[in-house]
């Protein structure tokens, strides 16, 4: 190893010519000594203080840094995709072609804007994203669309008044006594808002549903539901908020925010609490989650706690965004499934690759498919809605 | 210690930034770079390998931005701030190079896509942390730090919607910066910049 003089007689020639490959090597092994980092520091800070360069300002080449810098601590990148696949040859390998992908799909987008698709997958016919909308089942069975209503009363059902508020479905109680059930679902391709009568609010996931009285009139508010639902509980001490599901026991819900999963082709159902408390109770085990925590109940209602749950991949859906981070292929291909109203078919084997990236929910089938074809997996449009995955 | 670039920094440009105001840091970023530039183009000897240290450069100084008005010497501090993350990149360049001759037997340059893709690797993996950090903020925390970044509000918009005093907010946003520099510094991404404040000045 080179004396400390040495290193810093080679940065001073760095600055002004170029070393040597030899030097460049002894000074290369200087650096990669972790004790010399305030050496390092001490004499490059010197010399920069002490340069008399200065170049002109280049806004345009700059602005682009600058936004990232300012980028990397707000939340919610939108269109970034970063898909890569699993196993490969060498680790820095894997790495530089997820960058390459990374770049691909962003230069991509970047100019998907203004040009047409002109190459990679071609879609017979592609297919639009989801969107708002419901089906409200009243407690006589009969039902209401509610895909593009104008604002304002859309129903009356035992008492209560219903209706559309720009952002969702709204109960206004005028007094009832009558324990009378209504029904929200989101069929394939549409997600949704309402506020319950005890100003609780909700989102439904598509392919989702929430049974619910008119009217929280005993002690306890008791609601079903099925898909993926997320919740906003109103506090109210006096009347503890319950949440049953089918198949992985009741949520009994001491306050506020959080995420249920319990859909039916799915491997398990997962609650994630944002803020509160919630007690999972699967009929076999008991379990209180912390924020940030997650349980998973088994078919068999066994409860796995995941203690640092990834709270804005779970909440993603919700802000109108496909979070894939970590995310196994068959769980992206249903999501899209779920959105696009699409059947998915595997050719083969399903490949084994995880995904890593956000996309908003607001893109072309197409455009989803294009930049997770850049992991190697091919995709064929069969009929209308079939979707065929080929390793 | 000498300086003889000419750069000088107000204080109330720093005070503004440490209220998370982005033109002011706009206007800091361009005020540093120009003198910044050459000297970092000369040591990395790659105009993305410039790039990418000025860009983790600036990260830093953004999630450092409550303690700015703090610093005795801004621009040393910023020099500093910029030697040690053209060390880090100096460092990650030698071991790339290590790693292709070990597999690659020798050899083996990056072609400039594969430049610039590291770069956008290295802001990804930042921005990633920053992200996981903000994700694991307390509930609360997490709201105003979200209120404030992704939403744009101001200190006095964020209290009134949410029915508590400008200073909560206010406070609530340092222990916010506070707790993601140290998972940065927990994941291995950044030595404490604590440790740069008080070398030599």
């Amino acid at each position: 190893m080179i004396t400390q003089e040495t290193a810093y007689t080679l940065i001073e020639k760095q600055f002004s010519a170029e070393l040597t490959d030899a030097e460049k090597a002894d000074l290369d092994e200087w650096m990669l000594d972790d004790a010399n980092r305030s050496a390092f520091i001490d004499k490059v800070s010197d010399l920069m203080l002490s340069a008399s360069e200065y170049q002109a300002y280049d806004a345009a080449y700059w602005q682009p840094v600058l936004n990232s810098v300012l980028e990397a601590d707000r939340t919610t990148a939108q269109l970034q995709a970063l898909p890569y696949r699993k196993r490969m040859l060498l680790p820095w390998m894997a790495a530089a072609a997820a960058l390459l992908l990374l770049l691909w799909g962003t230069f991509y987008f970047t100019r998907q804007q203004k040009q047409p698709d002109t190459a990679g997958i071609q879609l017979i016919k592609d297919v639009a994203p989801g969107h708002t909308g419901a089906v409200l089942t009243l407690a006589d069975g009969r039902t209401v669309a509610l895909d593009s209503l104008p604002n304002g009363v859309v129903a009356t059902d035992n008492g209560a008044e219903i209706r559309m508020d720009g952002k969702g479905l709204v109960y206004n109680n005028k007094g009832t006594a009558a324990t009378a059930y209504n029904i929200i679902s989101t069929p394939v391709g549409r997600q949704f808002m309402l506020t319950l009568p005890d100003g609780s609010k909700v989102w439904l996931n598509s392919a989702s549903s929430l049974r619910y009285p008119v009217a929280f009139t005993g002690k306890e508010r008791r609601v079903q539901v099925t898909g993926e639902v997320f919740f906003e509980v109103a506090a109210d001490a006096a009347r503890p908020f319950r949440v049953e599901t089918e198949r992985y026991g009741v949520l009994e819900v001491l306050g506020t925010a959080f995420n249920i999963n319990v859909y039916a082709d799915e491997k398990h159902g997962a609650t994630t609490l944002i803020a509160g408390a919630v007690r999972v109770n699967s009929g076999r085990q008991q379990l209180v989650l912390q924020p940030g925590q997650q349980a998973q109940v088994s078919a068999t209602q066994a409860i796995q706690l995941n203690a640092n749950a990834n709270l804005a991949q779970v909440t993603a859906w919700k802000d109108g965004v496909f979070n894939f981070a970590n995310q196994p292929l068959e769980v992206v291909m249903r999501q899209l499934a779920r959105w696009y109203d699409i059947e998915i078919v595997y050719e083969g084997h399903v490949p084994d690759i995880e995904f890593f990236g956000e996309m908003g929910k607001n893109l072309t089938l197409q455009q989803v498919l294009h930049v997770l074809e850049q992991t190697g997996v091919k995709f064929k449009m069969e009929e209308t809605n079939k979707l065929v995955v080929m390793p | 210690m000498p300086q003889n670039v000419p750069l000088s920094i107000e204080k109330e440009l720093l005070q503004q930034i440490a209220g998370g105001d982005e033109a002011a840091f706009g206007r800091l970023f361009s005020l540093v770079v120009p003198v910044l530039q050459r000297s970092v183009l000369k040591l990395v000897a790659s105009e993305e390998g410039m790039q990418e240290v000025i860009q983790e450069t600036f990260i830093r100084v953004w999630l450092n931005r409550d303690k700015l008005p703090e610093l005795d010497k801004p621009v040393h501090w910023l020099f500093r701030v910029a030697s040690n993350e053209s060390l880090t990149y100096l460092r990650k360049k030698a071991l790339q190079k290590r790693h292709l001759n070990v597999y690659a037997g020798g050899g083996g340059e990056k072609s400039a896509e594969e430049e610039q893709a590291s770069a956008l690797m290295t802001l990804k993996e930042t921005s990633l942390l920053v992200q996981q950090a903000v994700n694991r903020l307390p509930p609360q925390r997490q709201l105003i730090y979200r209120m404030s970044r992704n939403e744009g509000l101001k200190n006095s918009e964020i209290a009134e919607k949410l029915g508590v005093t400008d200073s909560h907010v206010r406070n609530t946003l340092v222990m916010a910066l506070q707790s993601i520099r140290e998972y940065l510094a927990a994941a291995g991404k950044v030595v404490p910049l604590m440790a740069l404040f008080f070398k030599n000045f």
